[in-house]
């Protein structure tokens, strides 16, 4: 990650809980494959909230 | 889910005047983040009014309310009226904002704004330290949990 964060920033933005892995893969894909990323994620996320019906959490995800 | 890349081809069809801003923006540069709208900053010009009526009508957009439809014409005169409408159309959730907290409207965004090509379509995507202040200054969790992803990016970005 050293080319693009410096070893202070590495630390700093570790410690805020940022991936800073995630960020690089990123930042070595086009913007259109960024979004298919996305797109295939949020398609994920639609039918998890479709399955739980009007956005809810599903009772699977919620703390007992 | 929005179809992102209909709504870029649509808009640019008719040359309409626009900035991506919003969760879309941070995901192009390079952001992880969950969106189910577009947002897109728009020029106030008559002309570009028009251009987007014209682009997004056929698409029924419908005011998006807690409680349901409410009656709504989508037409040059309602945009002149208004500044930012949050919608629901056929080709999903499209935000058009005409001013935005931090930032201020399309004139001040354009300025530095980042050409980006996107599905071989041409557009203009907000600045990562103009969407840093739109984050700051609107202050939901939501947005202040990209901030240090988007300040992490700015410092990524320094170094090309």
């Amino acid at each position: 990650m050293g080319s693009f964060w410096t070893k202070e920033e590495i630390s700093d933005f570790t410690k805020r809980g940022v991936d800073l892995s995630l960020l690089r893969q990123k930042l070595e894909k086009t913007p259109t494959e960024r979004v298919l990323e996305h797109q295939e994620l949020a398609t994920v996320f639609e039918k998890i909230r479709g399955k739980a019906g009007n956005g809810k959490i599903p009772r699977s995800f919620k703390k007992s | 889910m929005v179809k992102f890349q209909e709504v870029l081809k649509n808009l640019n069809s008719h040359q309409v005047e626009y900035i991506i801003i919003g969760g879309y923006a941070a995901v192009l540069h390079g952001a992880s983040y969950a969106t189910n709208d577009v947002d897109i900053c728009y020029h106030r010009t008559k002309q570009n009014l028009e251009s987007i009526v014209h682009v997004l009508k056929p698409f029924r957009p419908k005011l998006r309310t807690i409680d349901g439809d409410v009656p709504f014409l989508f037409d040059t005169k309602t945009l002149l009226a208004g500044m930012n409408f949050t919608l629901s159309t056929d080709l999903g959730d499209i935000d058009l904002l005409g001013e935005v907290s931090g930032v201020g409207n399309y004139q001040n965004m354009i300025k530095n704004a980042e050409p980006t090509v996107v599905f071989q379509e041409k557009c203009f995507v907000i600045s990562l330290l103009d969407l840093l202040k739109t984050k700051k200054a609107v202050g939901r969790p939501k947005d202040l949990s990209l901030v240090d992803q988007i300040e992490a990016l700015i410092k990524a970005k320094e170094k090309f």
